[in-house]
């Protein structure tokens, strides 16, 4: 059984339609790429799944719960987190600040889940009292991770993580990832760094026009002529 | 009944007067509807461009007070010029008061306009309420000259004026409506819709601003020349707030911000709804509380406006659509 | 000249909880709410209505403390003034402002209602208390007298620290408690306020509540400096937004300097000019501003207090 069920979305921005009946599945503990040139709807796709976009057709289900059309704020509740690609953090307010906001709706968990997050960023314990504006663009991107992981979510949602990263950070910021993956948390991650997002994912989808164009385990992706010609930029 | 008993009885008097001041009205309501409906400027300081039109044309055509009446009567000038002449200088100073206002803000997000022009607004009527030498201070300006008032009969006089009000309405729309289905109009529309798009496509965009906001300030300024010629006396209580500025945006709204012919049938179904008003407060509101009568009629004027806005933003008629908006809405 | 500055810092200190109000209520709705001042107007209304009718009636003592020129009666009406006044924010919010934002309609829109809301406000005031001056109490109290030939009335002393405890409550409360920071996470950033868990609606209701209380006790200090009039609200609209917009626009912090500026200047301003001028004078500085500085003197370059 599937831990997020999204089916046939349709949505877009306004009188735009982005997303033309698009399907995916995550897995208890999964790894799942979606990947696809820019402009294909990887983000609308995000965004439509946690309640930022209202979909006009389609449903998505998580844990069985129909969440399609929920408020963000509710979508939280449910065991779901979602970093998105920009204006990720809140700039002005300190690190730990942010990571309060994280727990916002669990003040309960706060403190223990604060630890947990310095022990898997221990950059950030130093930077605690900082303003996130302060710091730099990898930190910035642990902040980020850090406060979706507050509120102990099943499942992460992460739009295009290493998106404006030093190559240097690039790996850094996968095996992060793949940490939080280990802790049984799943992950749902939009990448642009197409190949690398499928060396360390399980299952991958290549969208393209708004629509699904590959759906399959990362190992068969990455060895598919056509995918690796199309969207990995080189041959199998 | 003969014809001149009908072209003097009451009613009819009374229909000719609502229909003059309509009709100015209209003319606020165009130039209105160059900054908002066409551009998307903020102007909460109409009052102000009114008053500046209102005070231009009078200084202009007045003569300086002579004889017992300069006894209590001052005014910086009075250059005794012809009616046309002071129509073409209230338009010319509001114009110039415009391009005053528009450098520092429009460049600026949309609700600085709004603060600044109400400031403008404000100071206008502070200054021709404060200064006595300029126009006479809070207690205005008398014997405003009436242009053609020797063509007719003294009781026929208002159906001259009414004439020459709905011709400069007509002129002023029909020149409007053509600068705005031009590709300089379609540029105010692209901006109005997503200035960063506009100014993506290599527009200029404040100077298309700052353009609409001196034209509209302009036609505001013919508004409140003729307003000034057919009142004969104005005095800074007439540029408050409410009614200078605020039922002008009631006007607007009603109509169809974006709409020419709207924006004129918004400005003529609403003074009717003003006049309806009056009789209603006349009948309803107690005599004791005559000093608070008016301000019914404003509540429900702002209440009007706050329906309008949620429940029918494009006004009565809606807006016509003859550019494609840039952005889907 | 120093009598007119310490009667500036005492209005400025004012216009620094009226401005800082405003911008409080800018960073989250993020539109320039023109029905503030009227919010000002409706505390100074609601406050006068208790003391004077309400209190009046019963039996409540009117023990003065020492040389204040108002005792008990006026110490219990600001916090139900307070309250009110923020209901009546909140209940506008809901009519007027919530629908829009549920229809997302565009900035001007929201500018365009606040406008019909102030309006409206004065009309009720006009309607319900009349045109004429009112005054909290006619007791005269005299002057203290300091060095420098300086006359300072007693009210005015705690009208200034009523202000900086306010706005130091304020500080306090945005830095220190749960709702604050998620209303600064708001402002900063309000998509991800939502994603956060934040329900980003509380928030609007939290700001309206905060910012027209804070608007009321500026409204009602005004009324104990002065006298309370149904344009009041309308006069100060320049003035708040100028010193809003000197100190950065919301940037509330920015805002208490501004307003501290404008009020010395006004106050300074009357040795010159008539003092009916000045709104004038306020819009002067506005303008200034926005030639030399528009992002204001501590700039506001990103979002978030």
């Amino acid at each position: 059984m599937s831990l997020l069920e999204a089916s046939e979305i349709v949505s877009g921005y306004g009188d735009i339609e982005i997303l033309h009946g698009v399907s995916l599945s995550v897995g208890r503990g999964e790894m799942v790429a979606v990947i696809g040139p820019n402009g294909c709807g990887k983000s609308t796709l995000m965004k439509t799944i946690f309640g930022l976009l209202t979909p006009t057709g389609g449903r998505v289900t998580f844990k069985d719960t129909d969440i399609t059309g929920m408020p963000p704020h509710e979508i939280v509740c449910q065991g779901l987190s979602y970093v998105p690609q920009a204006d990720n953090t809140f700039l002005s307010l300190t690190v730990q600040e942010n990571l309060a906001m994280g727990a916002f709706l669990r003040p309960d968990i706060y403190a223990v889940q604060a630890e947990m997050a310095y022990g898997l960023f221990p950059d950030l314990k130093a930077r605690r009292n900082a303003k996130v504006s302060s710091l730099s663009g990898g930190q910035r991107q642990m902040v980020a991770m850090a406060r979706a992981l507050m509120l102990e979510p099943q499942l992460l949602l992460l739009d295009e993580p290493t998106a404006g990263l030093a190559p240097v950070f690039v790996e850094a910021v996968f095996a992060q990832i793949a940490h939080v993956n280990s802790q049984g948390i799943a992950v749902l991650m939009v990448e642009q760094n197409a190949r690398l997002a499928l060396e360390h994912a399980q299952r991958g989808y290549v969208l393209a026009s708004g629509e699904n164009r590959f759906t399959g385990e990362s190992s068969a992706l990455l060895a598919n002529e056509e995918v690796a010609r199309l969207y990995l930029g080189g041959a199998a | 009944m003969t014809v001149e008993a009908i072209l003097s009885s009451g009613l009819l008097n009374y229909l000719v007067g609502f229909l003059i001041v309509a009709s100015i009205y209209a003319l606020f309501t165009l130039g209105l509807n160059v900054h908002f409906g066409d551009t998307g400027l903020i102007n909460f300081g109409v009052a102000g461009f009114f008053a500046i039109g209102a005070y231009t044309a009078a200084l202009v055509t007045k003569p300086l007070p002579t004889g017992e009446l300069a006894r209590y009567t001052q005014q910086a000038f009075g250059l005794d010029q012809p009616f046309l002449v002071g129509i073409i200088a209230a338009a010319l100073v509001s114009g110039i008061i415009a391009v005053l206002i528009g450098i520092p803000t429009l460049r600026l997000r949309e609700d600085y306009l709004a603060i600044a022009t109400i400031g403008i607004a404000e100071s206008i009527r502070l200054v021709f309420n404060n200064e006595q030498w300029l126009a006479n201070g809070s207690k205005g300006l008398v014997g405003i000259p009436r242009p053609l008032y020797d063509l007719v009969p003294t009781a026929y006089y208002n159906y001259v004026y009414l004439g020459i009000v709905i011709i400069v309405l007509a002129v002023v729309a029909v020149l409007l409506e053509r600068m705005i289905r031009s590709p300089w109009g379609r540029v105010l529309r692209a901006i109005r819709e997503d200035e960063v798009v506009a100014a993506a496509y290599g527009k200029n965009v404040f100077a298309f601003k700052l353009q609409a906001l001196v034209l509209g300030a302009m036609v505001m300024g013919i508004g409140g020349a003729l307003y000034a010629h057919n009142a004969g006396t104005i005095s800074p209580s007439v540029f408050e707030p409410v009614f200078g500025t605020f039922i002008v945006w009631v006007m607007l709204i009603l109509g169809g911000s974006g709409n020419t012919k709207g924006v004129i049938l918004g400005a003529f179904v609403f003074w009717a709804i003003w006049a309806g008003t009056q009789f209603a407060t006349d009948a309803f509101v107690p005599p004791a509380l005559n000093s608070r009568a008016p301000h019914f009629r404003f509540l429900l004027m702002e209440t009007l406006l706050v329906l309008m806005l949620l429940f029918r933003p494009k006004g009565i008629l809606g807006e016509e659509r003859f550019v494609s908006t840039l952005r889907p809405r | 000249m120093i009598a007119l500055v310490v009667d500036g810092i005492i209005l400025g200190s004012i216009l620094s909880l009226g401005a800082v109000s405003l911008t409080l209520v800018y960073g989250i709705v993020r539109f320039a709410n023109f029905a503030h001042g009227d919010l000002m107007a409706v505390g100074a209304y609601v406050a006068f209505f208790l003391v004077n009718t309400v209190f009046a009636t019963l039996d409540i003592p009117i023990a003065t403390f020492g040389p204040l020129s108002f005792g008990l009666p006026m110490l219990l009406a600001l916090p139900l003034a307070m309250l009110m006044t923020a209901v009546v924010a909140v209940v506008v919010d809901r009519l007027v402002f919530r629908p829009m934002r549920a229809r997302r309609y565009a900035t001007v829109m929201f500018v365009i209602g606040s406008l019909a809301v102030a309006f409206a406000i004065r009309a009720l005031v006009f309607i319900i208390w009349g045109p004429e001056f009112h005054f909290y109490t006619q007791a005269l109290r005299p002057a203290l007298k300091l060095p420098f030939d300086v006359r300072v009335k007693p009210d005015q002393i705690f009208i200034l620290l009523a202000c900086l405890a306010m706005v130091a409550g304020l500080y306090l409360f945005l830095q220190r408690s749960k709702i604050g920071q998620a209303l600064r996470a708001t402002a900063d950033n309000p998509d991800l306020a939502r994603i956060s868990g934040i329900n980003t609606e509380h928030m609007m209701i939290w700001t309206w509540a905060i910012g027209a209380a804070l608007a009321a006790t500026a409204g009602i200090l005004l009324g104990i400096d002065s006298q309370i009039r149904p344009e009041m609200g309308w006069n100060l609209l320049l003035p708040l937004f100028a010193a809003a917009i000197l100190g950065g626009i919301g940037n509330p912090y920015g805002a208490l300097v501004g307003g501290m500026v404008i009020g010395i200047v006004q106050q300074v301003s009357t040795a010159f000019l008539l003092p009916t001028y000045k709104p004038a004078v306020a819009f002067v500085i506005l303008i200034l501003v926005l030639l030399i500085r528009p992002r204001g003197l501590f700039g506001s370059e990103q979002r978030g207090f």
